[in-house]
């Protein structure tokens, strides 16, 4: 459905460097802080950005050889980009349905007034959740079959966030082959929606693996510093210098339940994984 | 780009006072100005031409442009409605214009569709076209503000070889150009068809030029 390969791209103090893949019917998460790469990779798979190297391939075909029919299939939610704020609902519909031949304006109208939009305000006036809200809409409405959706939570509350999530589930259940690529740097978002993640780091994908098994396999090992010298270090992905000794991670969590059954181990939370990714030295 | 050219229109309706008051200013100048026809109808035709230009800096407010290419819109698509928006908008006022003095003209009993007056009233159009030829590239390549700038400039330069031709013509430097045009201007049609076929290039090559610019761009 959507395939970067070998995707390279040089800034003045950045460089993207990923490949990564999105299967249908599921949703693949991108997880990385601020600046890490994620809205790069986006705009690399949707064309807005050429790379130097490498190939962003959509449908199957090259994102730049994708027809006003293709791009029909894709929705897409930026946190930073949109209609501009200076417009309505009412004055958006009529430029959806002469976009996309699925959206009927009247349709679009109700869809908006059931989730509390109001019609007639200028977006600018919008809050913050109400804003998120139509962005997901607008990229939902037209029963695209791709789905490329970068930090539609950033800055909501919890109940906003959990409403924008309830929308993509609500879709995926519906769409039972569409394909959603979703970026946050708030893992516990993406911990519970997600299929797989990819984390990204200073614009490289350095993990790559299936929700259920980074929850699953994945754990916290509380090392004391004597121990940690002697400890058998083949399934330590990254280890880091704590006040008790080293917090070690591991993908391999029944490995050291049966052959270190003495060290204390925490059940690996996104978040956790995500800071120790981060942070910690392999 | 039925999309978009809706999305201006809905655009353009937030200065839709401005709009008024400039069809007003331009009333009350046609009383100011009765013997002047073609003034009125300039003015109206590039004030339109310059608010057409306004949806360029909506567009960019926000990340406006990088949003609307990901919806089913190529950079060409949007290039494309940004000069039919442009056309529609200043030939919209050109004609309401003409109409607005002709109205003015039978109410104090004159003719405005007359060969010599409608030569001025036509020749607004390719003038037009020359501003938004300029505009639109322009402001594709260096964002609103900066392409004002650089606007001026041209419009500067467009000044000064005015100015050169001008001195070089009172000089007597020019003569084998003024009886070209001397010998075209005797034969109307062929004078009307290079103007005609003279705006059509330029807005050809503008067009192309800010495809080029499009197609570059980085969001």
């Amino acid at each position: 459905m959507l395939k970067l390969t070998n995707v390279h791209k040089r800034y003045e103090d950045f460089i993207l460097d990923c490949s990564m893949e999105l299967m249908p019917g599921r949703i693949t998460g991108l997880i990385g802080r601020n600046g890490a790469g994620k809205s790069t990779a986006f705009k690399v798979a949707l064309g807005l950005v050429r790379p130097d190297d490498g190939e962003a391939v959509v449908f199957g075909k090259p994102v730049e050889m994708l027809t006003t029919q293709d791009r029909q299939r894709i929705g897409v939610a930026f946190a930073d980009a949109g209609f501009s704020e200076y417009l309505t609902i009412t004055d958006i519909a009529p430029v959806l349905a002469a976009m996309y031949p699925s959206v009927k304006e009247k349709e679009f109208l109700e869809q908006c007034s059931r989730m509390e939009l109001p019609l007639s305000k200028k977006i600018k006036e919008f809050s913050t959740g109400m804003r998120a809200k139509l962005k997901v809409l607008i990229a939902l409405d037209h029963e695209a079959e791709l789905l490329i959706l970068d930090e539609p939570t950033v800055g909501l509350d919890v109940v906003a966030r959990e409403e924008v999530l309830a929308m993509i589930r609500e879709y995926m259940t519906v769409h039972e082959q569409a394909g959603v690529l979703i970026s946050s740097h708030i893992a516990t978002d993406l911990e519970s929606l997600c299929d797989d993640l990819y984390l990204i780091r200073d614009g490289k994908i350095i993990m790559h693996e299936d929700t259920d098994v980074l929850l699953s396999e994945y754990a916290l090992l509380k090392v004391p510093a004597e121990k940690y010298e002697t400890l058998d270090k083949q399934y330590i992905l990254r280890s880091k210098k704590e006040s008790y000794g080293y917090a070690c991670l591991t993908d391999k969590k029944q490995y050291y339940r049966e052959n270190e059954p003495d060290l204390v181990m925490e059940n690996g939370s996104i978040d956790e994984l995500i800071l120790m990714m981060n942070g910690g030295r392999e | 780009m039925k999309g978009l050219l809706i999305k201006d229109y809905k655009l353009l309706m937030l200065q839709k006072k401005t709009f008024l008051l400039m069809l007003l200013i331009a009333i009350c100048m046609n009383f100011a100005m009765q013997d002047n026809q073609g003034v009125i109808i300039g003015y109206l035709t590039f004030f339109a031409a310059l608010m057409a230009n306004t949806t360029l800096s909506y567009d960019e407010y926000g990340n406006g442009i990088t949003f609307l290419l990901t919806l089913p819109v190529t950079r060409k698509t949007y290039v494309r409605s940004k000069y039919a928006g442009n056309l529609l908008l200043f030939l919209f006022f050109w004609l309401l214009g003409t109409l607005l003095e002709a109205l003015i003209y039978a109410l104090q009993g004159r003719i405005l569709f007359r060969m010599e007056t409608m030569v001025s009233v036509l020749a607004i159009l390719p003038v037009s076209l020359i501003f938004v030829d300029f505009m639109i590239p322009l402001v594709l390549r260096f964002g609103q503000e900066k392409g004002k700038l650089v606007w001026a400039a041209v419009g500067g330069l467009i000044f000064a070889v005015i100015a050169v031709l001008n001195a070089l013509s009172e000089a007597g430097r020019l003569e084998a150009l003024k009886q070209m045009f001397g010998k075209m201007a005797q034969h109307g049609v062929i004078m009307t068809v290079c103007i005609i076929v003279l705006s059509l290039l330029g807005l050809a090559v503008s067009y192309g030029f800010s495809v080029k610019v499009m197609e570059k761009k980085i969001f």
